[in-house]
């Protein structure tokens, strides 16, 4: 019995298979192919890349606290009121 | 805004070109007349986008949905707006500044009965600092916009309310030209810090999670 890897699973097997055709036998005896077309990116390209997007996510963070650094949720009140507002278009 | 002198630290997420006009806009604050413009003409679909006579919906308090159609902005970002990617949009509803501010004064005056000349002009103070503190983006749960379509003295998004509508209803509204304005490119920026701020921002020391699952 064949079986295709769902997609989520794909790239991590992928990042292990390379530009190879593997053929992975289970212990259950399902036999499954994955094949890539294109070279995949390596482990140390993929976590460099996790680290970028973190450092980003700080940066906006960052920029975000220092344009609106006082800003404050809505107190109680002012929840109430633009709430009522909100509902009184219905 | 001292801070915003230096924009090097930022370099990552802000393309170099658009550093000097941002760092000039966000100087203009409380003047946001910089955030919205026309209604993009060559991309049809964008963050932030403003449509007009848009369907939304609400759970009550008694778990009874209620609809209406509003002017909407769309949160999604760009990259997912394309044919095939979504099945709903994200749409925060917009309301008039200005008619708020009408409301909110009705309300304060009303509670209280019989005022002197010195108690309305107190409810008057303090609804234009309420008007202040919204119109300078001070509140993390909404968005001043100025002045566009309807909205002659500015509007107000409330992130605080948005709900899930069909793309099939979103793809209507704009073959039926409902667009009213696409923010800027500085203008998408402040969005983003604007959302970035409501949703993001850190939490409060206080908040203890367990380390371990």
């Amino acid at each position: 019995m064949k079986q295709t890897f769902p997609a989520v699973i794909a790239p991590i097997i992928l990042n292990l298979a390379y530009t190879q055709v593997n053929t992975f036998a289970s212990p259950t005896s399902v036999s499954v192919v994955v094949e890539a077309t294109e070279p995949q990116p390596t482990a140390t390209f993929k976590a460099a890349q996790i680290d970028s997007a973190y450092l980003l996510a700080l940066d906006w963070l960052d920029l975000s606290k220092t344009v609106l650094a006082t800003a404050q949720p809505l107190t109680a009140e002012e929840r109430s009121s633009i709430n009522d507002f909100f509902w009184s278009h219905f | 805004m001292a801070e915003l002198d230096d924009f090097s630290r930022y370099a990552r997420i802000i393309p170099k070109e658009h550093i000097p006009a941002l760092s000039r806009d966000l100087k203009k604050i409380p003047d946001f007349s910089w955030l919205l413009g026309q209604p993009h003409q060559e991309i049809e679909r964008l963050q932030g986008d403003l449509l007009r006579d848009f369907p939304t919906v609400y759970l009550d308090e008694k778990v009874e949905a209620r609809s209406r159609n509003f002017t909407v902005m769309i949160l999604n970002n760009t990259c997912d707006l394309p044919d095939g990617r979504l099945d709903f949009v994200t749409a925060a509803p917009v309301v008039d500044f200005n008619k708020y501010l009408e409301f909110e004064r009705a309300r304060r005056l009303k509670a209280h009965t019989q005022l002197g000349e010195t108690e309305k002009a107190r409810v008057e103070d303090s609804v234009r600092e309420l008007a202040r503190v919204i119109r300078q983006n001070k509140k993390t749960e909404i968005l001043f916009v100025p002045k566009f379509g309807e909205f002659q003295g500015g509007a107000l998004v409330l992130l605080h309310l948005v709900c899930s509508v069909s793309t099939k209803i979103y793809h209507e509204a704009l073959r039926a030209k409902q667009r009213l304005a696409s923010f800027t490119q500085t203008g998408f920026y402040f969005l983003l810090i604007k959302l970035t701020t409501h949703i993001a921002r850190a939490e409060s020391t206080q908040v203890m999670r367990k380390e371990v699952a």
